[in-house]
C-alpha cells in the first residue's frame, strides 16, 4: 500500500461499506494526488459510485477512513470539491447557464462571478449559443456537458466525476478530455470513474482498478498496462486438450467467467515471445475443438481483465 | 455569499411562479371575490321594491295592515310598495265582529311565517283600538349568555381565517410532496446534496413552496379586501374587513400559520422522503390530508355551534391546535395559554423536522445523516 503522500487530496483507506440488498464495498484503498488524472475503473456493480458517494459524505461508511485535503469530510471541504453524480439532476426548467451559475453560487461564488464562469465554460465547450436555452430542451449529451460543467463551475481543488464520459459522443468526449486536462494543468485533481478503457489510457495520469468491492490495483497507467497478459480468450468444450496445447508452449490457462454446459472460455497465458499463429498451430496439433479464439488486447484493458479475474471468481465462489 | 438556504428557496420559488397554473392560482381569489360581488349584487337586485294591492272596507283596517305588512317585510329584508291595482293581493274580510279574514294571494312576497306575524300585529293593533288604553313597550335586550349569532362578524373571520389556513396549507402540502418526491424518485437530490447540507435543502424547499402560497394566500386577501371596499351595497363586508385588519388577530394568524406551514410542511417532507415515487408519496400522504380535514371539520364545528367559549382538550394535540387556535375567540385562550400552544407546535415542529431532514438524505445512509453530517462538519 502506498504511503499517504502530502499532496494527496483525497485519500480513501479500508473502506467498507454493505447495503442491506447486496452490493457495496469491502475494502477500497486509495489516493488522489493534486495536478493528477486519476481514473477510476471497474465493472458495473463493482463499488465505483458507492465510493464516490462515501468521499462526499452521502453516505456512512461501515468502516474506512477517508481523508479530504488531509482531514476528515467537513461542510468547508464540501466547498472545495466539484462532484458529479451518477444520476444527472438539473431541473428541466432551468436555462443553461442558471442551471451551471446555481451550482457555483450554491459552493459560495457571488452572482455575477458565478453567470461569468459559466458563460466562460459553455462558450469553451461550444454551447454558446444555448447558453439561455432551457435544460429541457437540449440533447442528453448536452445535458450531460452542461452537468459536467457545473460540477466545476467554481474552480474547485478536485474534482469527482462518475461516469462523465456516458452518453457523450466522440466530438464530446474529446471536448471534455481536454477541459480535464486544462484543469489538471492548474494543478487540480481529478477523480473520474468510466468504462472507457482507451478514455482511460488517453488523459489519466494514474488508474485505481476496482472489482468485487476490493481495489485490485492502484498505480501509474504504464505500469498498470505492463501488466496485461500475452495470450487469448477461448471457447471450447474440451479443457484438457486446452491445457495440453498450453502447457506445450510453456503457458497455463485461467477459466473465465460464461461457461454453458460444456462450453467454456478460458483465458490462456503465454510467455511472451510465443505468438498467437503458434497458438493456434499448438490448438490445431491437440485437436481443441475450438468455437472462438479473441487476442487479449494490450493494455488497460487486458491488464484489468487479468487483474480482475480472480477477483470475479473470488466473487463468483461466494 | 448567499445561503444555500435562500438560493434554494428562490429556484423553488421561480419553479413554481413560471407556470401557468400559478397564476391561474394567483386569478382564483380575484374571481371568487368577484363572483361573490355579482352574487351579493343580483341578491341585491332580488330585493327591489315589490309592488302589492291591499283591499279592505274599512279603511282604519286597511292603514293598519299597510303599517303591519312593511313592518314584517323589513324583517324578511324586503321593501313592499303598496298600489291600487298592480301587485299581488291581500284582502281584508270583516265576517263578524270578532273574526276578520286575511286572504293573500298565493304569489303574495311573504313567507307563512311573515303572513302569520302580520295577523299577530293586526290583532295587537286591533285590541289597542278596542281598548284605548296603551299598551306597553316591551323591549327585548341580548343575553349574556346567549349563544354568539352565526353571523356574527368576528365569529365569521375567525372561521375564515380558519378555511383559508386549511386551503393554503392543502394547497402547498402537494407542491411540497411533488417537489421532494420527484428529486428523491431521480436522485437528483444527490446534486444539491454535495452543496448543501439536507437540513438547508428542506429549508430551502419549505422556504420556497410557502413563499408561493402565502403570495398566493396574500393576494387572495388583498383583493378580496379591495374588492368588498367597492362593494355598492356592503352588509357584512365592512365589519368583516374591520375584524381582519384587527392587529391581535392578525398577529396570532401569522403565527399560526408560519408554525402550521412549519409543522405540517416538515411532516410532508418527511413523507416525501420516505417515498420511492409520487404514487406512493400520495398514498403515504394521504392519512396526514385526511388529519387536516378532520382538524377543519372539528375547528368548524366548534366555531359555528358556539362551544367555542370553553377550549377543547384538542387544543393540545398538534394536529388540531392551528386549526382551533384560529377558531377560537381572543377571549376564550388566555395569553398564557396561547403561548403554551404555540410553544407545543413549535416543539412538534422541531421533532417533526429532525426526522425529516434525516430522512431527507439518501435512502441507503439510513436515518443517521443529518446528525453525522452535523457532528463531522
Amino acid at each position: 500500500m502506498p504511503p499517504a503522500a502530502s499532496s494527496d487530496l483525497l485519500r480513501i483507506t479500508g473502506l467498507a461499506k454493505r447495503f442491506r440488498g447486496g452490493g457495496g464495498v469491502s475494502n477500497v484503498t486509495f489516493s488522489v494526488p493534486a495536478g493528477a488524472v486519476t481514473g477510476f475503473i471497474g465493472i458495473n456493480g463493482a463499488g465505483k459510485s458507492t465510493t464516490l458517494r462515501c468521499a462526499m459524505g452521502l453516505l456512512r461508511p461501515d468502516a474506512g477512513e477517508i481523508q479530504l485535503f488531509g482531514g476528515p469530510f467537513s461542510c468547508g471541504s464540501r466547498r472545495r470539491i466539484g462532484f458529479l453524480p451518477e444520476e444527472r439532476g438539473l431541473f428541466a426548467h432551468d436555462r443553461a447557464r442558471d442551471a451551471i451559475a446555481f451550482h457555483g453560487r450554491l459552493k459560495g461564488m457571488a452572482r455575477r462571478a458565478a453567470l461569468a464562469a459559466a458563460d466562460k465554460l459553455l462558450e469553451r465547450v461550444g454551447l454558446g449559443a444555448r447558453k439561455c436555452d432551457r435544460i429541457a430542451s437540449l440533447s442528453k449529451g448536452n445535458a450531460q456537458r452542461v452537468q459536467v460543467l457545473a460540477a466545476m463551475v467554481h474552480d474547485p481543488e478536485l474534482l469527482l466525476l462518475d461516469e462523465p464520459l456516458s452518453g457523450l459522443d466522440l466530438i464530446a468526449q474529446s471536448e471534455l478530455l481536454s477541459l480535464l486536462a486544462e484543469f489538471r494543468a492548474r494543478g487540480r485533481g481529478i477523480l473520474f470513474s468510466t468504462h472507457s478503457m482507451s478514455a482511460a489510457e488517453a488523459i489519466c495520469d494514474r488508474v485505481v482498478m476496482l472489482s468485487g468491492g476490493r481495489t485490485i490495483f492502484e498505480g501509474a497507467v504504464p505500469d498498470a498496462s505492463a501488466l496485461a497478459p500475452h495470450g487469448a480468450i477461448i471457447v471450447t468444450t474440451d479443457a484438457q486438450c486446452l491445457g495440453a496445447a498450453a502447457r506445450s508452449l510453456g503457458g497455463h490457462v485461467i477459466p473465465v467467467t460464461g461457461a454453458t454446459g460444456e462450453v467454456a472460455r478460458w483465458r490462456v497465458v503465454l510467455p511472451p515471445e510465443i505468438t498467437h499463429p503458434a497458438l493456434i498451430r499448438a490448438l490445431s496439433e491437440h485437436a481443441v475443438p475450438l468455437l472462438a479464439f479473441e487476442p487479449i488486447k494490450p493494455g488497460l484493458e487486458g491488464a484489468f481483465w487479468h487483474l480482475a479475474q480472480p477477483q470475479a471468481m473470488e466473487s463468483r465462489a461466494a | 455569499m448567499t445561503s444555500p438556504i435562500w438560493l434554494i428557496a428562490e429556484r423553488e420559488f421561480r419553479t413554481y411562479v413560471a407556470t401557468f397554473s400559478f397564476w391561474a392560482a394567483l386569478a382564483v381569489g380575484p374571481l371568487a371575490a368577484g363572483g361573490g360581488l355579482l352574487l351579493a349584487e343580483g341578491m341585491h337586485n332580488a330585493a327591489q321594491p315589490v309592488a302589492i294591492v291591499v283591499k279592505s272596507h274599512d279603511p282604519i283596517l286597511m292603514h293598519a295592515a299597510r303599517a303591519a305588512l312593511k313592518e314584517v317585510a323589513s324583517l324578511e329584508n324586503r321593501q313592499l310598495i303598496i298600489t291600487q291595482n298592480a301587485g299581488a293581493r291581500l284582502t281584508l274580510t270583516t265576517r263578524t265582529e270578532n273574526q276578520i279574514d286575511l286572504i293573500f294571494e298565493p304569489a303574495f312576497p311573504l313567507s307563512v311565517t311573515a303572513r302569520t306575524l302580520v295577523a299577530r300585529t293586526l290583532e295587537r293593533d286591533v285590541a289597542r283600538r278596542a281598548s284605548g288604553v296603551p299598551l306597553p313597550v316591551i323591549r327585548q335586550i341580548p343575553s349574556a349568555s346567549a349563544p354568539a349569532q352565526r353571523s356574527n362578524p368576528a365569529a365569521v373571520a375567525r372561521i375564515l381565517l380558519m378555511a383559508m389556513l386549511w386551503l393554503t396549507l392543502t394547497g402547498s402540502l402537494g407542491m411540497l410532496l411533488q417537489t421532494v418526491a420527484r428529486e428523491r424518485a431521480t436522485r437528483s437530490l444527490e446534486s444539491l446534496l454535495a452543496a448543501a447540507a439536507p437540513w438547508q435543502i428542506m429549508a430551502g424547499k419549505l422556504a420556497g413552496v410557502g413563499g408561493v402560497s402565502f403570495l398566493v394566500l396574500g393576494a387572495w386577501i388583498g383583493s378580496s379586501e379591495a374588492l368588498a371596499m367597492l362593494a355598492p351595497k356592503p352588509n357584512l363586508a365592512p365589519a368583516l374587513l374591520a375584524e381582519l385588519t384587527k392587529p391581535e388577530l392578525l398577529a396570532r394568524a401569522v403565527m399560526v400559520y408560519s408554525l402550521a406551514y412549519g409543522l405540517f410542511g416538515s411532516a410532508t417532507v418527511a413523507l416525501g422522503a420516505l417515498a420511492r415515487d409520487s404514487a406512493s408519496a400520495q398514498n403515504l400522504s394521504r392519512p396526514m390530508f385526511i388529519l387536516l380535514m378532520a382538524a377543519f371539520f372539528v375547528a368548524l364545528t366548534i366555531g359555528t355551534s358556539g362551544a367555542a367559549a370553553s377550549p377543547s382538550w384538542l387544543l393540545y394535540v398538534p394536529v388540531f391546535t392551528p386549526f382551533l387556535l384560529l377558531t377560537y375567540p381572543a377571549g376564550a385562550l388566555s395569553w398564557s395559554l396561547q403561548l403554551k400552544l404555540f410553544t407545543l407546535m413549535l416543539a412538534a415542529t422541531v421533532i417533526v423536522a429532525r426526522f425529516a431532514a434525516s430522512r431527507f438524505a439518501l435512502r441507503e445512509s439510513g436515518a443517521q445523516f443529518f446528525g453525522a453530517n452535523v457532528a463531522r462538519s
